[in-house]
C-alpha cells in the first residue's frame, strides 16, 4: 500500500478523466486500425477503393502459397537473427568494457551511444556514402589493406546487400543493448564482488558466478525486445536498398509496404501483415512471459 | 600465477605489470569501440566541408584538401531545406507538447490509481508498442483520407504522439511513482484538491523527468520517417527525413556535399539535446527498455 | 470544543476486513496515543479521521460536525507524516506558508503567521533554506510549524519520530509534548513503540487486529492490563505469563523478586525459581530462569535493582515471591483479564 492512495469516490472520476485522452488516442490509433487490418485481410479491395467484398480466407491462402512471402520471411529471419545476435554479443561486451572506470569514459560512452540517437536517414546516408563502390571509404580501406582486389558493390550486389544492411543495423542499434546491460551492471552491489574476492574467486569466476546470472534476465529481455523491433523495422532497410537488389533484402515489412503502396493491393498486404503478426505473436508471448517472470523475481 | 618464489617487491611489481597490461587493454578496446562507432559520424562531418569535386574523387581523401562551407550555402540556397526543417520542427514540437500533457495525465492516473482500468491500460499499451508500424499505417492512411487529414502536418503530430505514448507514459509513471504519495496527501490536508496537489506539488518535482521524456519524444518525432512517407505527399509538407530520403533515393547522386551538410544539420539538434540530458536519458532508457518499452 | 467522535467505524479493503467495528472518543485538548503492532489498523484509523481513507461504514465527527465524507482540506485538521512530507522544491518559509497561500491569503498576513509559527518551534533562522539542507530534528519542527500555522482543531501524527535516531528521538519527544501542552491542541498520535506511547500519552489506545483492546492512562494499562495481549505488549521485558489450569497467571519482572526482598508481613505468593542467567543492564539486572512450584515449569524473568545483592547457583531452586496484589490472572482461552477490576474503557 506504500505508494498508492486509497480510492475515494471523487478519485475514480479523476482516474478516468486523466486516463481517457491517452486511452482514446491509443484505441483510435492502435486498437481500431489493428481490427481494421484484420477486416481488410478478409476482403478483396480494388485499386483506389477503401473497402471491398468479403472473400473469406482467399488472401491468406494466397499468402501461404506465395513464394514472395516465404522469400520475405527468410530475409526477415536472416536480418533479425543476424543483427540481433551481433548486437547482443558486441553490445554486452561493450557494456562490460564501459562499466570499468577509466579516464574519458564519458567521452567513450558518448561516442558509442551516438549512432542510436541520430535519425535513421542520416545513418543511411552516411553509410551509403561510405559503401559507395568508387568513392566510399570502406572499399578504399579494404583495397588499400589488401583484403580485396576489386571494389565490392555493397548495396547493388545481391551477395553482399544483406550483409551491408546488417552492418548498418548493428551499428545503429547496438547502443540500446549497451545501455540496457550497462544499467543492470551498475546495479550489481559491490559487496558481492568483495565477498567473492575474500572467498578467493578469480576474475573469471566472479564473472561467471556473479555477473552473468545477474545480467541474464535483462539480457534475455533485451534480446527479445530487439528481436521484435528488428522484425518490425522498416525504414532502415527501405532507405538503404529499397528491398533490392532483386528483392534480396526485402523483409516482411517492406513486402507489406510494396504490396500496399506500390501494387495498391491492400487486401493482400493486410493478409501478409496478419500472418506475419501471428508469427511475431509467438515471440511476443515469450517476451511477456519472460517479463512477468523477471517482475516476480524483483 | 604463482607467488611462492617471489619476494615482496617482486610480487608487487608483478601485480603492477599485470594491472598495467590490463589497463592498457581496456583503453585500447575502449578507443577501438569508440572509434568504430563514432567514425561514420565524424567522417560525415569532415566530408561535409569538402568541395563537391573532391567528394567524388577516387580514391577518397581523408582530411579535406580544401575546407569549404559551399555545401551548407548551397543547401540553403538551392533546396527547400529550410522548409523541411521548419516542418520537422513543427511536428516534433507539437507531438512533444501533446505527449507531455496527454501522457503526463495518463501516467499520473496509472501511477496513483491501481484500479482495473489503469491496469488494463498498462498492459494494452505495452502490446500497442509492439505492433509493427507498417501494419498500422495501412488503415491509418484510410482513416486520414476519410477525415480529410491526408497530407497535413497535424496528421503527423497525432500519429507521432500516439506512437510514443506507451513509452512516454512508462517513463513518466516511474518518475511519478518516485514522488511519495504523502506529499500529495499533505497538500490535500493543507487545503488542496487532488488536482491542485498534482499541479502544485507533483509536477514541479517531476520536472527533471519530464524534461528527459520531452527530449525523447522530440527525438522520436524528429527522426520519424514512415509516417511522413505515407501521410504526406506534397513538397510543401515534407519533413527533413523524408526530404532527405527523396534525394538519396536516386541512384546516381552528384550532390553528396549538400546531402552531407544536411545530414550534419539534422543531427545537431539531436546531439545537443542528448548532451543536455545525458545521464537521465541513459537511466530512463535502461529501465524503460528493459521493462517493456 | 475540538473533540473527535468515531462511531461504529468499519473498514474493508476488498475482501479483507481491517477494522470490524470500532468506537472511540477523543477529548478536547488531550494527547491520545494509538498504540499497536504493525498491521493492527492504527494508521488506517488515523487516515480515516484525516480523510485520506473513507470508512466502509460508520461515522466520524470532529467538534460535533459530521466529517465522514468530507475532503481532508475541509476538516480543519493538521497532520504530520512519518517522513514529514515537506515540499522539497519550496523553502522552509514557503513550506510553512503553503496552507495559507492555498487558501488565498496574501502578503503581510501570511508573513505574520509564518513567522509566528516558526518562532514557536524556534526555526526562525532556517526560513530561507530548503528541506534537504536541514537536519531531521529541524524538519520535524518545520512540519510542526506548518501544522500550527492554520490553527487547526485536531492534530494528527503518524509515527513522526521513527525516522530519527535514538538520541534525537528522546529530545524530540520532549519538545513535541511541551509544544502540545503549550498550544493545547487535541492530538492523536500513532506509534508502535510502547516506550514512546507511555511517555507521551494522556491516554493510550492499544489496538490489535483492528480491535481496541484497552483504553487507559499509562498507569492503568501497565498495572491493570485488560488482556494478555496488552500485558505482554507493554513492558520490557513483558509480563511473565505462566499457565495454571484453565488460566494464565501474570506478574511483572520487577514484582518478581527473591523472597527475602519482599516487605515483611505482606501477602505473597511463593514461587520456586531456578535462575539460569543474569544480564547486567546498569541500573537493573535481569534474571532469566524457570519457575517451578506451584506452577508447571515455565520460563520467567525477574528484574532486580543492581543495588540488591544477589548470588545464585545455576539452575538451583531458590525461593522467590510476588506480592499477591501484583498478581494478575487471564483466561487461558480468551486472554481476558479475570478480576482485578481491569476493563476496556479507561
Amino acid at each position: 500500500m506504500a505508494s498508492e492512495p486509497s480510492v475515494r469516490r471523487g478519485d475514480i472520476l479523476l482516474a478516468y478523466a486523466t486516463l481517457s485522452p491517452a486511452a482514446a488516442l491509443l484505441i483510435l490509433l492502435a486498437a481500431v486500425p489493428s481490427v481494421f487490418v484484420v477486416m481488410i485481410a478478409f476482403q478483396h479491395i480494388e485499386i483506389g477503393e477503401l473497402s471491398g467484398r468479403f472473400v473469406g480466407f482467399q488472401n491468406f491462402l494466397w499468402v501461404l502459397n506465395s513464394r514472395e512471402f516465404y522469400a520475405g520471411l527468410w530475409n526477415s529471419f536472416v536480418w533479425v537473427f543476424g543483427s540481433v545476435a551481433l548486437e547482443m554479443l558486441i553490445g554486452t561486451a561493450l557494456a562490460l568494457l564501459l562499466n570499468r572506470a577509466f579516464a574519458l569514459r564519458g567521452v567513450a560512452r558518448a561516442f558509442v551511444l551516438a549512432p542510436y540517437l541520430i535519425p535513421t536517414v542520416v545513418a543511411v546516408l552516411t553509410w551509403r556514402f561510405m559503401f559507395h563502390d568508387l568513392v566510399g571509404i570502406v572499399n578504399f580501406l579494404l583495397i588499400d589493406s589488401g583484403l580485396t582486389d576489386s571494389p565490392v558493390l555493397w548495396l547493388s550486389d545481391r551477395r553482399y546487400a544483406m550483409l551491408a544492411v546488417i552492418i548498418v543495423g548493428v551499428w545503429k542499434f547496438l547502443p540500446f543493448v549497451v545501455i540496457a546491460i550497462l544499467g543492470i551492471l551498475q546495479s550489481i552491489p559491490n559487496e558481492q564482488y568483495e565477498a567473492a574476492q575474500i572467498d578467493g574467486a578469480s576474475g573469471w569466476q566472479q564473472f561467471w558466478r556473479i555477473t552473468l546470472p545477474y545480467i541474464l534476465p535483462v539480457f534475455v529481455l533485451t534480446a527479445l525486445l530487439r528481436t521484435i523491433w528488428s522484425f518490425n523495422k522498416f525504414d532502415i532497410i527501405f532507405l538503404l536498398t529499397g528491398g533490392g537488389p532483386l528483392n534480396s533484402t526485402t523483409t516482411i515489412p517492406l513486402l507489406i509496404y510494396q504490396k500496399a503502396f506500390d501494387d495498391f493491393d491492400m487486401s493482400r498486404a493486410a493478409a501478409i501483415a496478419v500472418v506475419a503478426f501471428l508469427v511475431m505473436g509467438v515471440l511476443m508471448t515469450f517476451y511477456l512471459l519472460a517479463m512477468k517472470r523477471s517482475e516476480q523475481n524483483q | 600465477m604463482s607467488f611462492a618464489a617471489s619476494t615482496g617487491a617482486e610480487q608487487r611489481s608483478m601485480i603492477d605489470v599485470h594491472h598495467l597490461a590490463g589497463r592498457i587493454m581496456v583503453y585500447l578496446l575502449a578507443f577501438t569501440a569508440a572509434s568504430v562507432m563514432g567514425f561514420p559520424l565524424v567522417w560525415m562531418l569532415i566530408c561535409s566541408f569538402k568541395p563537391p569535386a573532391e567528394l567524388i574523387m577516387s580514391p577518397p581523401t581523408f582530411l579535406p584538401h580544401e575546407w569549404t562551407l559551399a555545401n551548407y550555402r548551397d543547401l540553403f540556397v538551392q533546396t527547400r531545406f529550410m522548409s523541411y526543417f521548419a516542418n520537422s520542427l513543427i511536428v516534433a514540437s507539437g507531438s512533444t507538447a501533446f505527449s507531455l500533457v496527454i501522457g503526463g495525465l495518463g501516467a499520473y492516473s496509472v501511477s496513483r490509481f491501481n484500479i482495473r482500468a489503469t491496469r488494463l491500460f498498462s498492459r494494452f499499451s505495452l502490446i500497442a508498442y509492439m505492433l509493427p508500424e507498417v501494419l498500422l499505417v495501412i488503415p491509418l492512411y484510410f482513416f486520414l483520407v476519410k477525415a480529410g487529414l491526408a497530407d497535413t502536418l497535424l496528421a503527423l503530430i497525432i500519429a507521432n504522439t500516439a506512437f510514443t505514448l506507451p513509452l512516454t507514459i512508462w517513463f513518466m509513471r516511474a518518475y511519478f511513482a518516485a514522488i511519495p504519495v504523502t506529499l500529495e496527501e499533505s497538500a490535500m490536508i493543507d487545503g488542496c484538491t487532488r488536482l491542485q496537489a498534482l499541479w502544485k506539488v507533483v509536477v514541479p518535482l517531476a520536472v527533471p523527468g519530464l524534461i528527459s521524456v520531452g527530449v525523447f519524444a522530440f527525438n522520436s518525432a524528429w527522426n520519424d520517417f514512415l509516417f511522413a512517407l505515407v501521410f504526406t505527399s506534397s513538397e510543401r509538407n515534407k519533413t527533413l527525413p523524408l526530404g532527405l530520403s527523396t534525394w538519396i533515393g536516386q541512384d546516381y547522386i552528384y550532390s553528396w556535399g549538400m546531402l552531407l551538410a544536411a545530414a550534419v544539420l539534422i543531427t545537431l539538434p539531436v546531439l545537443a539535446f542528448y548532451l543536455l540530458v545525458q545521464r537521465k536519458l541513459i537511466a530512463g532508457l535502461a529501465e524503460g527498455g528493459v521493462k517493456g518499452g | 470544543m475540538a473533540s473527535v467522535h468515531v462511531s461504529n467505524i468499519v473498514k474493508r479493503f476488498g475482501a479483507e476486513t481491517i477494522i470490524p467495528g470500532l468506537d472511540l472518543e477523543v477529548r478536547d485538548g488531550e494527547f491520545l496515543v494509538l498504540l499497536g503492532p504493525s498491521g493492527c489498523g492504527k494508521s488506517t484509523l488515523l487516515r480515516m479521521i484525516a480523510g485520506l481513507e473513507v470508512p466502509t461504514s460508520g461515522r466520524i465527527a470532529i467538534s460535533g460536525r459530521d466529517v465522514t465524507h468530507m475532503q481532508p482540506k475541509d476538516r480543519d485538521i493538521a497532520m504530520v507524516f512519518q517522513n514529514y512530507a515537506l515540499y522539497p522544491h519550496l523553502t522552509i518559509y514557503e513550506n510553512i506558508a503553503f496552507p495559507l497561500r492555498v487558501r488565498g491569503m496574501r502578503g503581510a498576513q501570511v508573513d505574520e503567521k509564518v513567522r509566528w509559527a516558526a518562532s514557536l518551534v524556534q526555526i526562525e533562522n532556517l526560513l530561507d533554506r530548503k528541506p534537504r539542507q536541514t537536519s531531521g530534528g529541524q524538519r520535524q519542527r518545520t512540519a510542526l510549524a506548518r501544522s500550527l500555522v492554520r490553527d487547526p482543531s485536531v492534530f494528527l501524527l503518524d509515527e513522526p519520530l521513527s525516522n530519527l535516531d535514538a538520541k534525537l528521538r528522546h529530545s524530540a519527544r520532549e519538545e513535541l509534548r511541551t509544544f502540545q501542552e503549550k498550544v493545547g491542541l487535541t492530538s492523536i498520535y500513532v506509534t508502535h513503540d510502547q516506550v514512546e506511547a507511555m511517555g507521551l500519552g494522556d491516554r493510550i489506545v492499544i489496538m490489535n487486529g483492528g480491535v481496541i483492546r484497552q483504553i487507559g492512562t499509562p498507569e492503568q494499562i501497565y498495572h491493570e492490563p485488560a488482556d494478555s495481549f496488552v500485558a505482554t505488549f507493554i513492558g520490557s521485558p513483558p509480563m511473565n505469563l505462566v499457565p495454571q489450569g484453565d488460566r494464565q497467571v501474570g506478574f511483572r519482572p520487577e514484582n518478581f523478586v527473591p523472597k527475602s526482598q519482599t516487605p515483611a508481613g505482606a501477602d505473597v505468593l511463593d514461587v520456586e525459581f531456578r535462575p539460569h542467567r543474569v544480564e547486567f543492564l546498569g541500573s537493573d539486572c535481569l534474571i532469566y530462569g524457570m519457575v517451578g512450584n506451584p506452577f508447571e515449569p515455565a520460563a520467567a524473568v525477574s528484574r532486580i535493582p543492581s543495588t540488591m545483592a544477589f548470588s545464585f547457583e545455576r539452575d538451583a531452586a531458590m525461593p522467590f515471591a510476588v506480592e499477591t496484589r501484583h498478581v494478575r490472572q487471564f483466561d487461558l482461552k480468551t486472554g481476558l483479564a479475570i478480576g482485578s477490576g481491569a476493563g476496556i474503557d479507561g
